[in-house]
């Protein structure tokens, strides 16, 4: 059984319309996460599971139970808050235990739970020190530790690592998937980061102008791209606009800059010959070598930028103004700009976009 | 001119090194003002306070603690000086009790134009404090507008006595006189306030009431303890209040000291109970700042 239903849930601000009929359903135990560029609505549709907002129209059900008129206090989710939102006035075993005033449990337990949380975050040893004793991190553990104490059924993050820096970012990803994994409970992860959602999620969900764009699992968003919107959002793409040649249950046969004529697997709705379609390819699905080989085509090179692990080549064809990127782990030699070159593709790699 | 200019290069180097030299400089304007308005009259107090009155601005001019020693023996200036104290402490909490709703309501419930709010509140700062006061005394007056209301409605027969010319009248008009100095800075404590922490407090379970006794109360403070510092000082000293509402039961430790440089003629003491009253001002005030700022000093 889905662990969260959002139905067609809508909501507006004045004139915006933040969340437009979304309906999305999280599996028990599932991290994930809500991609989109800001303003595109996630957060919203994050404040609305936690209860801060109520919705237009639609409803949500969490657990079985339905959401609309509970308020956040009463719903069996919590929050990590994208500023952290630590208590200045309380240290951190305070900052922690807050919501465990009236749970009942003893003064012994509680401070049992709190060694547990703080164990989990792993920041043991920083009990007694503030809110401004703490190092961006720490803050960030401190906000987990805090939500995870109340053995909340779903944990909603909003851009939890967006403050922090790329090293520190990246550590935390993976041990926040770690932990996730370990404690087993559903996290709803808001970012705008797409190789943070690509890296951490079971499933995903893009967002764009409030609208969902495309649910399903890190490969399936990055591979199998429906909408130009999800294929420019996520990573680095080629986008060309080709002509359907002839169709055949199994693939298209389209006409395309640069590439010429390719087979393409048929996978998204009806085409018919003469329509103009449009297919993407990675940059990382294409190789670039400085011979030519069988199937593959010259081109111009017209500028490259290095990457460090990797180079992304900017080529054109010799009767064509179109460009597209190819990007290759770093050899030993650079080729100059100008330099003719050969690139190479397995047409499996082409997709064609569902609009 | 070589000389002039040499040491006008020198003075110019010495400045561009020093920084506190700068800062001096840029205020030096406020420090003569200073001097000569605070520190020079200041001085003067204390040398007077060690004098003897012998005639109409006639001094002995033999030092001598003897104002001093009248000013703490004498059960008429413990009295007096306990009153001003416990009035001012009265109009200071009240004060922030009113004061502090109202600028929760501007800084949480109103969403667009809180500088129209806060102008609002402060409306009545336009006019005279002397106008205010007697508007107080138009209010509670023996054909005040109270008395004549209650009398009109039928609910007294006569006119009621107590509600001027005693400490509580000095109270109420205080407490409506400053109130716009603890709604200021309540206000910006309240304000700056970040709103994630209170939603943080919701989320993990606290009803609107526990959250405002766990977390807003507790940042608001270091607004509260300026807003009773703002008050609680100038209160201490007024003697217009008091004159014009206050009765005789209402004198308080100013009207003392302004009677002595008036109509009492001894101004030695008049300076001796002003730097007393300030002491005990003084000593209060930090005492008080100390407290609070053991208790406010994780809140930024």
């Amino acid at each position: 059984m889905d662990h969260i239903k959002i139905l067609s849930v809508s909501k507006c601000f004045g004139e915006v319309i933040a969340v437009n009929d979304v309906s999305i359903n999280i599996k028990k135990g599932e991290f994930f996460s809500l991609l989109g560029p800001s303003g595109c609505g996630k957060t919203t549709l994050l404040r609305l599971l936690a209860g801060f907002e109520m919705p237009d129209k639609g409803e949500i059900i969490i657990d079985g139970i339905e959401m609309n008129g509970v308020p956040p206090h009463q719903r069996p989710t919590n929050m990590v808050f994208q500023s952290y939102a630590i208590f200045p006035h309380l240290d951190v075993t305070a900052n922690v235990a807050y919501g465990l005033r009236k749970s009942g449990l003893s003064k012994a337990q509680i401070t049992q739970r709190v060694t547990e949380a703080l164990e989990l975050v792993k920041l043991s040893g920083y009990e007694a020190r503030k809110s401004n004793e703490l190092s961006g991190g720490q803050r960030q553990r401190v906000a987990l530790a805090r939500a995870l104490i109340m053995r909340p059924k779903v944990l909603l993050l909003d851009e939890p690592l967006g403050a922090l820096d790329k090293k520190l970012r990246e550590e935390m990803q993976i041990e926040l998937r770690t932990l996730q994994e370990q404690i087993g409970i559903t996290f709803v992860f808001v970012t705008h980061d797409q190789e943070e959602a690509l890296t951490m999620s079971d499933r995903m969900a893009v967002m764009g102008d409030g609208i969902i764009q495309q649910v399903g699992t890190p490969r399936e968003i990055y591979e199998q791209p429906v909408s130009r919107t999800v294929a420019t959002f996520i990573g680095n793409i080629n986008l060309l606009e080709g002509i359907v040649l002839s169709r055949s249950s199994a693939a298209l046969s389209v006409e395309l800059p640069i590439f010429g004529k390719v087979e393409i697997r048929n996978s998204g709705p009806g085409r018919a010959v003469g329509e103009t379609v449009s297919c993407v390819i990675r940059p990382e699905n294409l190789s670039i070598g400085a011979s030519p080989t069988d199937s593959s085509i010259g081109v111009i090179l017209q500028r490259s930028a290095y990457f460090g692990k990797s180079t992304y080549f900017i080529v054109r064809a010799e009767d064509s103004s179109i460009e597209i990127t190819v990007s290759m782990q770093n050899s030993r030699v650079a080729p100059q700009a100008g330099s003719h070159l050969w690139i190479s593709w397995d047409s499996s790699d082409l997709v064609i976009l569902d609009e | 001119m070589n000389i002039y200019h040499k040491t006008t290069q020198k003075l110019r180097r010495k400045l561009q090194r020093s920084e506190s030299l700068k800062g001096y400089l840029l205020l030096s304007p406020t420090i003569l003002v200073m001097a000569g308005i605070m520190l020079i009259p200041f001085i003067g107090m204390i040398i007077l306070s060690l004098w003897t009155q012998i005639g109409y601005a006639k001094f002995d001019t033999t030092l001598t603690l003897n104002n001093f020693i009248v000013v703490f023996t004498n059960e008429m200036y413990r009295v007096l000086f306990s009153r001003s104290l416990v009035v001012s402490a009265m109009t200071t909490f009240l004060t922030v009790l009113l004061a502090y709703p109202m600028a929760y309501f501007v800084a949480f419930h109103v969403q667009r134009r809180k500088l129209l709010w806060i102008i609002l509140m402060t409306l009545p700062f336009w006019t005279s404090y002397l106008l205010r006061v007697f508007a107080w005394k138009v209010i509670l007056g023996y054909n005040g507008v109270i008395n004549s209301g209650l009398l009109w409605l039928g609910i007294i027969n006569e006119p009621i006595t107590l509600l001027l010319y005693n400490p509580s009248a000095v109270i109420i008009t205080l407490t409506h006189a400053w109130a716009a100095f603890a709604i200021l800075p309540i206000y910006v404590s309240l304000e700056k306030i970040d709103r994630s922490l209170l939603e943080a407090a919701t989320d993990l379970g606290d009803s609107p009431l526990a959250r405002f006794f766990r977390i807003t109360l507790p940042l608001s403070l270091p607004g509260v303890v300026a807003a009773t510092v703002l008050i609680f000082i100038p209160t201490v000293g007024d003697y217009v209040t008091p004159s014009l509402v206050g009765g005789s039961d209402g004198y308080m430790i100013a009207n003392a000291i302004q009677f002595q440089f008036g109509r009492g003629s001894n101004w030695p003491l008049g300076a001796a109970l002003s730097l007393s009253s300030m002491a005990v001002v003084t000593v209060i005030t930090i005492v008080y700042f100390l407290v609070s700022k053991t208790l406010t000093q994780n809140i930024r």
